[in-house]
C-alpha cells in the first residue's frame, strides 16, 4: 500500500471540521445573544446547534481514528489527525459550555446583575480565536496556532478581573444569588479560555510533532527575532523546521531549529532559568576569546524575567562519545589525538599558579539528598564481619570530609564544568573540536574535568567486548595524558586527587542510573575508591598523598 | 576463559580442616594465581582488578548456609582488530 497524500486523506475531515468550527461560532453568537437579552427562539437554535455539534464531533472522531488504524501515512500527517482530534472535541466542549452558561440564565432572578459585569471583551476574544482554528490546524500555521494560544491568556485576565469584581460586591452582601450564578457563568467563559489553549497546543503540535509549553515557543519566537541581523540568520517561526526539542536533564530546553531551504543556517535554541543561561553565555563568550570557534556561536541572547533563552551555533560533527562508538580505530585515534590536544592546549593557556580545593566531598554531599532518592537502598547499616567492621555508607562519606581540606591542587585552569564525552564535538573532515554545554566552565581542578570524562565513559552501559575495549582504552589513554599533565606541572598529589574525583563522579550519576545492578556497581567502585583513601591516610598519614597510586582497574567498569 | 572452564568440588570437612581449604585459597588471592581442577583439567585462575565480593549467610530451620562470592572480568583472548591505534603518549 503506498502512502496516501495528506490532502487526499483528510479532505473529507477538512469539510467536516469547518462546518464544527462554523456551528461552534454560531453556537457562542447565539449564547452572546442570550446573555443580552434571553428569547425563546435563540434558545431552540442553541439546543439544534448542540446536537448538530454532537453529530460532526462523532463523525470527525471516527473518520479520525479510521485513517490513524486502517491507513498507511507519514508521520506529518498522522500528528496532524491527532491534532484535529483533540481540536474537535475541544470545540465540543466549548459548544457545551455555551449550553451551560444559556442555562445558569433560569437561575437568574435579576438580569441587572449579570449586566453589571461586561461579557463583549469575552465573547470577541472567543469568537475571533474561533475563526482561525480551522487555518492554524490545516495550514499548520505556527503564528495562529501561537495567537489561539494566547487568547487563553486574555480571557483569564478578563475573568480575574470580573472574579474580583463579583467578590467585591458579595461582600457588599447585595443579591448574592445572581451574583454565584454571574460567576458560573463567567467561570464557563474561563473555562473556554482554557479549551482554546488544547487547540492551539494541538495546533503546535501538527506542525512540530511535539509537545511543547507555549512559553517555550513564544521565547523562540523573540529570540529568533532579537538576533542580529548581520548574521545572515533570516529564519524565522514561518519558515523553521523543528527537529525535536526536548528536556535535559537540569530542566532547561533545547531544540534543534532548521531551516526548511537548504543551504541556510540550523541553530539550536535553549531556554532554561536565567541565572544558568546567562552564566552560559559569559563562559560561551570566554570560551570564543580563548579559542575563537571552540565554542558554538553566541547568536542572541533574550531575558525574560526568570527565563532566558539563547539562540546557539549548530555545529557540525559527531560527539566524541560517537565517534568512539562508531567509528573504525583510524578515526577514533584521530578524533582522540584531536580531542586531547584542543584540551591539553586549554589547560596550558589558562593555568594559573593559584591553589585550588575541589571540595569533591562537599560536592558529593549537596547531590546526595537526589542520590538516596533514587537509591534508597544505598543507605544501608554498618555490618560485622568476624573482626572486621563495616561502616554504613553515610558514616563513610562523613569521615571522607575530611580528605577535602588535605587535596588541594597545586594550580588551576579553566575547565568545562561538564565534560562527558557528548559535550565534545569533532569535525573529522575539517579537523575541528568545539565544546558545548559550558554553563559550568570556571578556573578550576582540572581533575573535575577529568573524573567527568573518565565516568561518561565508565557508565555508558555498553559491554560487547569490542566497543567496551575501545572506551576503556580511551580512559586509559586520557588517564595517562592527564597524569603526564601533573608530572610537568608538579602536582603530587594526582592520583589521590583524582580517586576522590571519580568517587564524587561515580556517586552522583547514579542518581540518573535506574538500573539497580549497574547503580550498585557505580557505588560500590566509588565506595571503593574511598575506602583506599582512608585506609591510606591512616596507614602513611596525611601529608603522604604523593605516594598514592590509582589502580588503572578502577577507572573501567 | 571457554564455557567449558568449569570446576566443582565438594567434601565434608571440619572445622580445624576447613581452615586448610580457607589458606589455600587466601594463599591463591595474594599471589594472583589459584590453579585448581583435576587431574586430567586443571584450571589457572587470575584474580585482579576490580574484584566484586559476596559475603552471605542465612539460617532457615536449622540450616545455616554461609557463602563468600567472588566475581571479576578477565580480558578475552582475541582483541578485537577495532582497538585504538595510539603508541606514544599524546603530548610529544
Amino acid at each position: 500500500m503506498t502512502t496516501r497524500s495528506e490532502a487526499n486523506a483528510t479532505a473529507g475531515l477538512r469539510e467536516n471540521f469547518k462546518f464544527l468550527a462554523l456551528e461552534v461560532t454560531k453556537l457562542i453568537e447565539d449564547t452572546q445573544r442570550m446573555l443580552a437579552s434571553p428569547r425563546e427562539e435563540v434558545m431552540t437554535k442553541i439546543v439544534a446547534r448542540d446536537d448538530y455539534v454532537d453529530n460532526l464531533k462523532s463523525m470527525i472522531e471516527n473518520k479520525c481514528f479510521r485513517l490513524l488504524t486502517n491507513e498507511d501515512l507519514n508521520e506529518g500527517t498522522i500528528d496532524l489527525i491527532r491534532a484535529i482530534n483533540v481540536a474537535t472535541n475541544n470545540l465540543e466542549r466549548i459548544a457545551d459550555f455555551g449550553v451551560n452558561i444559556v442555562g445558569q440564565l433560569g437561575y437568574l432572578d435579576d438580569l441587572d446583575t449579570l449586566h453589571r459585569f461586561e461579557a463583549e471583551p469575552f465573547f470577541e476574544s472567543i469568537l475571533s480565536t474561533l475563526g482561525v482554528v480551522e487555518p492554524a490546524l490545516f495550514r499548520r500555521d505556527m503564528s495562529l496556532a501561537l495567537a489561539i494560544c494566547r487568547s487563553e491568556l486574555e480571557i483569564d485576565e478578563l475573568y480575574s478581573a470580573v472574579f474580583r469584581r463579583i467578590m467585591d460586591d458579595l461582600r457588599s452582601g447585595d443579591s448574592p444569588e445572581d451574583l454565584v450564578t454571574t460567576l458560573f457563568i463567567y467561570r464557563y467563559l474561563e473555562r473556554a479560555g482554557d479549551a482554546l489553549l488544547n487547540i492551539g497546543e494541538a495546533a503546535i503540535f501538527a506542525s512540530v510533532g511535539e509537545k511543547l509549553k507555549v512559553s517555550e515557543f513564544q521565547a523562540l519566537e523573540e529570540t529568533l527575532a532579537s538576533a542580529s541581523p548581520d548574521l545572515d540568520l533570516d529564519l524565522d517561526l514561518a519558515d523553521v523546521d523543528y527537529q525535536g526539542i526536548w528536556e535535559t536533564r537540569s530542566g532547561s530546553r533545547i531544540g534543534m531549529v532548521h531551516s526548511r531551504e537548504s543551504g541556510k543556517r540550523s541553530v539550536v535554541f535553549k531556554e532554561g532559568r536565567t541565572k544558568k543561561v546567562f552564566e552560559e553565555k559569559l563562559a560561551l563568550e570566554r570560551w570564543e576569546q580563548l579559542e575563537p570557534g571552540l565554542p558554538p556561536k553566541v547568536f542572541a541572547y533574550q531575558e525574560n524575567g526568570d527565563k532566558a533563552s539563547l539562540l546557539l551555533e549548530y555545529l557540525q560533527g559527531d560527539t566524541f562519545q560517537r565517534i568512539m562508538l562508531d567509528s573504525d580505530g583510524r578515526a577514533c585515534t584521530n578524533a582522540y589525538m584531536m580531542v586531547v590536544e584542543t584540551i591539553g592546549r586549554v589547560w596550558d593557556r589558562t593555568l594559573e599558579p593559584t591553589h585550588c580545593k575541589p571540595n569533591f566531598m562537599r560536592q558529593v554531599a549537596s547531590r546526595l539528598p537526589d542520590v538516596f532518592k533514587v537509591h534508597p537502598e544505598f543507605r544501608g547499616a554498618p555490618a560485622r564481619i568476624g573482626e572486621l567492621d563495616i561502616p554504613s555508607f553515610d558514616a563513610l562519606l562523613t569521615e571522607a570530609r575530611s580528605l577535602d581540606a588535605e587535596l588541594v591542587a597545586p594550580f588551576r585552569v579553566l575547565i568545562h564544568g561538564d565534560l562527558n564525552t557528548d559535550n565534545v564535538i569533532v569535525n573529522l573532515p575539517q579537523r575541528k573540536v568545539h565544546m558545548i554545554d559550558l554553563h559550568r566552565s570556571r578556573l578550576f581542578d582540572y581533575l573535575q574535568d577529568v573524573s567527568v570524562f573518565i565516568v561518561s565513559n565508565f557508565r555508558l552501559k555498553i559491554f560487547e567486548p569490542g566497543p567496551r575495549r575501545r572506551l576503556d582504552q580511551v580512559t586509559r589513554e586520557f588517564y595517562a595524558f592527564a597524569r603526564e599533565f601533573a608530572l610537568a606541572h608538579d602536582d603530587a598529589g594526582f592520583d589521590a586527587r583524582l580517586a576522590l574525583g571519580l568517587a564524587r563522579s561515580l556517586l552522583t550519576s547514579t542518581r540518573f542510573e535506574m538500573d539497580p545492578t549497574f547503580s550498585r556497581t557505580m557505588m560500590l567502585r566509588a565506595r571503593y575508591l574511598i575506602e583506599r583513601l582512608l585506609s591510606h591516610r591512616a596507614a602513611h598519614g596525611q601529608n603522604s598523598w604523593a605516594d598514592f597510586r590509582l589502580d588503572e582497574a578502577t577507572i573501567v567498569p | 576463559m571457554a564455557a567449558e572452564d568449569d570446576f566443582r568440588h565438594e567434601s565434608v570437612q571440619d572445622r580445624r580442616s576447613i581452615v586448610k581449604y580457607l589458606h589455600a585459597i587466601t594463599a591463591g588471592i595474594e599471589q594472583g594465581q589459584i590453579e585448581l581442577g583435576t587431574a586430567d583439567h586443571m584450571l589457572a585462575l587470575e584474580p585482579g582488578g576490580m574484584i566484586e565480593l559476596e559475603v552471605q549467610a542465612k539460617r532457615k530451620a536449622g540450616r545455616v548456609k554461609f557463602s563468600i562470592k567472588l566475581h571479576w572480568r578477565e580480558d578475552e583472548e582475541e582483541p578485537s582488530t577495532e582497538v585504538l591505534e595510539i603508541k606514544a603518549g599524546p603530548r610529544s
